[in-house]
């Protein structure tokens, strides 16, 4: 082929890529590749949680028993769906990369959903939506830096869900009763807190903007009815399994957050909680209720319910609404994501009806920018936490630590203190238990319910953190510890004075010194661990059912079409 | 057109003007927060207003006080022109609306507000210019709103809530969206989102010296009742005026908890002023005259009559507001500084990089001038080191006591009154006197604190207490806040001689100058006292007996306590407190000037303090006093020699001066046996070197070497420290050190068994040499000379001081360098 040839395809292509969306679908992949490369969720906050609920998933499907946190606690504390799924792609791709290739299918997926509710809720056709949602830094944020991958995995359910609800109670066909519940039954079954506030949130939203414009309203409501039931129905066993387990561990003394804070005095929750998360969509809200104040007011009203939410304690009207205990379990940046997610819509229609119909060009130069200023939001934020502000300490060797612990015969839990997210994954690749872990919701240690403090490890950035240390450290026999993992030079001095010997030190990144508490702490131990094997085939097999159930039904409808 | 704004501008240049003329000659000079600002401004903090201030510093502070006020009024000037623009008023409104805002421009200049004024004026021209709904003004109007969220955040929050509000009601009313007023309350929000954690504020409890705004919260609710029905009548006139007066002032309203009702005036002020004009509009019709049978009748309509109460009432509250708020201020001002003092300071005066102490209005200036370092940040502190040594404040009285420089006002004792702390009494250590009687010699006489030596001092969050001693007795005061209306103070008196007993001790409470004793009454062992509006309740130790003098046209009004206490210890202590309190928020705090001049001492740095004339650290003035320390006689310096066995003494007074020049002395001794060189050389201005050194004559052998420092008789030793290689000797005026260089003496330090007059005895075991060679050190932390004195037989050796006397034993500040900057100040460096 000649060089004419060549620069012949080269211009048709680049002409191609100027008239259509598709340069920003092959950013969207660029991005997502180097990230999944680079491997960089695995410094987020909660993404080992997920991965360890997976391994134990992969380790053992049925039993909702986890020995490792905690001295044991019931699995069913937490929905299942996602660390399931995780569970079955880590088989396949390993532990690293399950994470970051179920993030990349829930932005697509959530892109996706996006596109149907504007299409159903915002009767909105629009082509511009799915680049937006798949370049959308608050996505990234949530998903590559918080970990947060079954919050937006359930989001992107609960919004097509509704969307299907809606084209249901409109136009009724089993197909889309039978769809949405399900897909409403799976975002229950993969997060709870997004079940309860945006799932209803977006069903209303969709149900209110059905309602007002049908004749039949009876029959609508009948319909709606009809869809939450069977939703209800589909998901009440496994739902009904976490409410049992969540109401019988008890009530943990609140932990310090910042959203609960007016994160407007403060320039580092500011920037976490409202810049990061909004990220240049802050500068875009006179659009947005621009739009929506002419066009949908029940959307505006909805998306300003999730906004005061999202900026947490800068308003009282949370904690009016919530109440103080719910107010102290919460964290506000879910709402945040929600609005983000929300706000989209109306921000394509202004680009897409409203201005191209004024001025093309200048319709064409602002998606530009909005583009432009997304891509610079995730880069920004990248490089600002791996450079400027690093998450996580640097990942010590984990792999040493764990083989070391695997030696030792003998009960008896191990601590970590500052080694960050790495702790869980070390507990991922020990088969020793520690007295810590990832989900504080699940702890029934009195110590820990009442410290006020997320983990042991990470307890020295708390307020009450060094009483709990120093407890610790101070009784060790009391709470059957039998090793002290340290990073750095932190506590060292303090471990001397105290009943532990120096018994390995790990060089590395980041230097860690083992301490072994040699004797006394045996009774307690078998006091506080517990072993059991408790399986459940509802709770391993339902979520994956309804989700293969659901992929089938979609994907029939998609063959047929 | 042109006449009507040309008359417009005068009325305004007239007011403008009167303002300048009144600050000018009242306000400036005494202005109490210019010095937050200044120091905020100091210390880069990002806001705008300490931007512009810090470089404007390079003028006199009454040239940058008169700035910002001009910077303050310029948004309200404009503001009152645009309000007048787009709601079509009539006449001088806009004149007449800067009469209204007089109470609160007073207050903001006398207070130094304009962190609050400026922003508020900037917010309300920015929401008056988004109304116009032109895209310049839209522009500008966000541009005066991110300065004003640059200067006061709080107000940016305030400023959204009332957008929304009239955007909100702007649909409901029409079902119309503006784009350009969404886009001002989004501009708003992000302001306030990114600037209110990032600007810096100081908040107005911060302003320690704020006089409250009087009758603020009777004034508000008055603007508020004159605008309920003010609103409606603008209403046919121009409804959107209406709507986003409404939304503006009832927002600012409902914050009102959140920002202070001071700056909620600050915010509806120049809005009430065109409610209360529309308010004078309805009156007009309200009084109508006219002829009915031949009869004039006036009919005056009920509701018109009480709008007119009302705008009188407003009026009359403004104006007793501003006069109040003059006199308070001149009541509450510490120091009349005088700004000026700055021109008369040289350039080279200080050294850069050195801590200064000075009046809080002057500190901003010569940090930035001199660069200098303020001696602490707190100026609530900085205050109380210039007017009292010791500082004890809590919610209702504020101790001040100017011990260890002077006895008169030890403490003074000031109450709270609701404004501020009223002086109301004192005591005068000089008047709290010890009889002591000698067992052995029978002599009686009295003991104050007048004329001792100050040992010591501590400090705690509470209280403090002082030492002193004289040759014969110790005295420990302490004073201590018990609960925050109730304080105690007490003398220890302890005998330092057993022959020494005490018989009773006597002190008096006086009525603080231009204070008179209302009335008084005893009961058990308690004095209650009707003073300055104050009831106090005294308890006193049993026993004691009150001898009020007050009613005296020749003395001031006091009160003598006197108790009979037979003993070599003795304590007496009187408990005082207020029965009436009035409340305040005053924050208790202790402190004292001694604290920090002590640290600097240790930590080796220069200190500057510029005084106002006429307090109490002018004694810092006191010229520093020739004491003699020690001397030596050469008749009491002597050798012991064996010669052939027998033991012998020669003392060394039969010296011969071979050399003395002022900074070195040499005396050879030349005795049958032994030649002695005596040598007295002065190192530096606080060292002085003693060497003696000898040889035999023939076969004597050298047994013993002993000098005696002697110890003038009218001082004597309140602290010594002996170690192998030094003796430490505190006198009770400067402190003497003795280190011995070559070899370790016996040292015995004790009266003289025969004369019984206090000495340091040196012996030196030579063990039976045939040279010895010893030398001596004598240091002082003051400047240190020497004097020879020779006659016939003997020579003495004086070592003198040179020292400050309240220094002395405590603080260690050898250098003291005054000089006057102009009559009213005085500087001395540390």
């Amino acid at each position: 082929m000649s060089l004419r040839n060549y620069i012949g395809y080269l211009r048709s292509t680049i002409l191609y890529l100027k008239r259509t969306y598709t340069k920003y679908y092959i950013l969207f992949l660029i991005i997502n590749a180097s990230i999944l490369a680079s491997k960089i969720y695995m410094r987020s906050y909660d993404a080992l949680t997920h991965l360890f609920f997976a391994h134990h998933y992969a380790r053992d499907w049925f039993n909702i028993w986890e020995y490792k946190w905690y001295g044991g606690f019931m699995v069913t504390s937490y929905p299942p769906f996602v660390h399931q799924i995780l569970a079955l792609l880590m088989s396949v791709f390993g532990l690293e990369y399950s994470f970051g290739i179920l993030a990349i299918l829930t932005l697509v997926l959530a892109a996706y959903a996006l596109k149907i509710f504007a299409e159903n809720v915002f009767n909105f056709n629009s082509k511009l939506i799915m680049p937006m949602a798949l370049l959308n830094p608050t996505l990234y944020l949530f998903l590559y830096v918080f970990g947060q991958l079954p919050t937006v995995f359930a989001s992107a359910l609960s919004l097509l869900a509704s969307s299907y609800m809606a084209v249901y109670v409109r136009e009724g066909g089993k197909y889309y009763l039978a769809v949405s519940s399900l897909l409403a039954s799976l975002a229950i079954m993969s997060h709870h807190v997004t079940s309860l506030f945006f799932l209803p949130t977006t069903t209303l939203l969709a149900l209110c903007n059905v309602v007002l414009k049908s004749k039949e309203r009876r029959k609508v409501v009948f319909k709606f009815l009809l869809f939450t039931s069977l939703c209800l129905l589909i998901s009440l066993p496994v739902a009904l399994m976490m409410y049992y387990s969540i109401t019988s561990t008890p009530m943990q003394t609140p932990i310090p957050h910042g959203s609960r804070d007016n994160i407007f005095s403060n320039i580092v929750y500011s920037g976490v909680f409202f810049w990061s998360t909004y990220g240049p969509l802050a500068f875009m809200f006179s659009i947005v209720y621009y739009v929506l104040l002419r066009r949908n007011i029940i959307y505006a009203i909805v998306l300003t319910v999730l906004v005061i939410f999202g900026l947490g304690g800068v308003t009282p009207i949370p904690k009016i609404f919530l109440g103080q205990t719910l107010y102290n379990i919460l964290t506000f940046d879910k709402f945040s994501l929600w609005s983000s997610l929300l706000m989209l819509v109306p921000l394509a229609y202004y680009l897409e009806e409203e201005l191209s119909h004024h001025t093309k060009k200048t319709s064409k130069i602002v998606l530009v920018a909005i583009i432009s200023s997304f891509i610079l939001a995730i880069v920004l934020t990248f490089l600002f936490l791996t450079l400027v502000y690093p998450l996580q300490p640097p990942r010590p060797n984990i792999e040493a630590i764990a083989k070391y612990l695997n030696k030792k015969n003998g009960p008896g839990f191990y601590v970590t203190i500052d080694m960050g997210t790495w702790f869980k994954e070390l507990s991922i690749r020990t088969e020793k238990p520690t007295l810590d872990g990832g989900y504080n919701t699940a702890r029934r240690i009195k110590l820990l319910v009442k410290s006020g403090v997320e983990s042991i490890d990470s307890a020295l950035f708390f307020p009450n953190g060094t009483y709990l240390i120093r407890e610790i450290l101070t009784n060790p026999d009391k709470y059957g510890i039998r090793w002290v993992i340290t990073v750095g030079e932190k506590l060292s001095g303090n471990l001397f004075s105290k009943e532990f010997t120096l018994v390995k030190e790990i060089p590395g990144k980041t230097y860690v010194r083992i301490w072994e508490n040699k004797e006394g702490y045996e009774e307690s131990f078998y006091k506080l661990f517990k072993v059991r094997r408790e399986n459940s085939y509802i709770w391993g097999l339902e979520p994956i059912t309804v989700g293969i159930l659901t992929l089938i039904l979609v994907l029939h409808r998609c063959l047929r079409k | 057109m042109t006449r009507k704004l040309l008359l417009e501008v005068a009325a305004l240049a007239i007011i403008v003007v009167f303002y300048m003329v009144q600050y000018a000659a009242l306000a400036l000079p005494t202005g109490f927060n210019l010095v937050s600002i200044y120091y905020y401004a100091l210390e880069n903090s990002l806001n705008m207003l300490f931007a512009i201030t810090k470089y404007l510093m390079w003028l006199p502070p009454t040239a940058v006080s008169a700035v910002l006020i001009i910077t303050s009024i310029i948004p309200y000037a404009i503001l009152f022109y645009v309000i007048d623009k787009i709601s079509k008023f009539e006449g001088f409104i806009g004149s007449l609306a800067f009469f209204t805002l007089t109470p609160v421009l007073h207050y903001v200049v006398i207070n130094e507000l304009y962190l609050y004024f400026l922003p508020a004026g900037l917010s309300l021209l920015s929401f008056t210019l988004a109304l116009t709904n032109t895209r310049r003004n839209v522009i500008i109007s966000i541009v005066l709103l991110l300065i004003s969220s640059l200067i006061y955040p709080k107000i940016t929050a305030i400023y959204l809530v009332a957008m929304i509000v009239y955007i909100i009601i702007l649909w409901l009313a029409y079902r119309k969206v503006e784009m350009k007023l969404l886009t001002v309350a989004n501009s708003a929000f992000l302001a306030y989102a990114l600037l209110n954690p990032l600007v810096e504020t100081p908040e107005l409890t911060m302003t320690y010296n704020s006089v409250p705004l009087p009758y603020a919260t009777l004034l508000l609710a008055l603007f508020t009742i004159i605008a309920i029905p003010s609103l409606p009548t603008l209403f046919k006139k121009d409804n959107k005026t209406v709507l986003w007066m409404f939304s503006w002032f009832f927002t600012c309203l409902i914050y009102v908890g959140y920002i202070g009702p001071l700056v909620t005036l600050m915010l509806i002020t120049p809005l009430t002023s065109y409610l209360m004009y529309q308010m004078l509009l309805y009156c007009r019709y309200g009084f109508k005259v006219f002829k009915e049978k031949g009869e004039r009748v006036l009919s005056i309509d009920m509701l018109s009559l009480i709008s007119l109460a009302l705008i009188v009432a407003a009026v009359s509250l403004s104006l007793i507001i501003s006069f109040q708020l003059f006199r308070e201020a001149h009541e509450k001002t510490l120091f009349t500084t005088d700004t000026t003092v700055l021109s008369s300071i040289a350039d080279d005066v200080f050294k850069q990089g050195s801590e200064v102490l000075a009046p809080t209005p002057l500190m901003p200036w010569l940090t930035w001038k001199f660069h200098l370092k303020p001696a602490t940040p707190n100026t609530e502190y900085a205050n109380s080191w210039l007017t009292s040594s010791f500082t004890i404040q809590t919610e209702h009285f504020r101790l001040e006591d100017l011990e260890p420089f002077t006895q008169s006002r030890a403490p003074l004792i000031k109450i709270f009154n609701g404004t501020t702390y009223n002086k109301v009494l004192y005591i005068d250590d000089s008047y709290v006197k010890a009889t002591l009687f000698n067992v052995k010699t029978k002599d009686t006489w009295n003991e104050s604190i007048y004329g001792m030596c100050f040992l010591n001092y501590s400090i705690s969050n509470n209280g403090y207490v002082l030492s002193f001693r004289s040759k014969w007795v110790k005295i420990v005061k302490k004073v201590k806040a018990l609960r925050d209306n109730e304080f105690k103070i007490s003398y220890k008196f302890t005998s330092l001689n057993p022959n020494v007993k005490i018989l009773s001790i006597t002190l008096n409470l006086w009525a603080a100058w231009g204070v008179k004793v209302n009335e008084s009454l005893t009961l058990d062992n308690k004095l209650y006292i009707l003073i300055a509006g104050n009831l106090l309740e005294i308890t006193y130790p049993k026993g004691s007996k009150i001898i009020p003098a007050y009613d005296s046209k020749w003395t001031q009004d006091h009160f003598i306590f006197t108790a009979p206490i037979i003993g070599r210890e003795a304590t007496y202590s009187i408990k005082v407190k207020i029965l009436n309190p009035v409340k305040s928020e005053n924050k208790p705090y202790t402190t004292s000037i001694l604290n920090y001049l002590s640290k600097c001492s240790s930590r080796d740095i220069r200190i500057y303090v510029l005084a106002p004339k006429n307090t109490y650290l002018e004694k810092l003035q006191v010229k520093p006093e020739n004491i003699t320390a020690t001397y030596m006689i050469s008749s009491f310096n002597y050798i012991q020699l064996s010669i052939g066995g027998n033991v012998e003494t020669y003392s060394l007074h039969e010296g011969h001066v071979v050399e003395n020049t002022g900074n070195q002395t040499l005396i050879v001794t030349r005795l049958p046996h032994l030649n002695v060189e005596f040598r007295v050389r002065k190192i530096n201005e606080k060292t002085l070197s003693l060497s003696i050194s000898g040889k035999t004559k023939g076969g004597g052998k050298i047994e013993k070497l002993t000098m005696i420092f002697w110890i003038p008789w009218e001082r004597y030793i309140v602290q010594t420290h002996i170690t192998l290689n030094n003796v430490r000797l505190k006198l009770d005026k400067g402190t003497i050190n003795v280190a011995f260089k070559n070899e370790t003496p016996q040292v015995y330090i004790g009266p003289h068994p025969k004369y019984g007059q206090e000495m340091i005895k040196i012996t030196y075991d030579v063990r039976r040499r045939r040279t010895f060679n010893t030398m001596l050190n004598i240091t002082s932390i003051q400047n240190i000379a020497y004097s020879f004195r020779g006659e016939k037989d003997y020579y003495v050796v004086y070592v003198k001081l040179e020292m400050k006397p309240w220094f002395t034993t405590i603080l260690h500040l050898d250098t003291l360098k005054i000089f006057k900057v102009n009559v009213e100040h005085w500087c001395a460096e540390l």
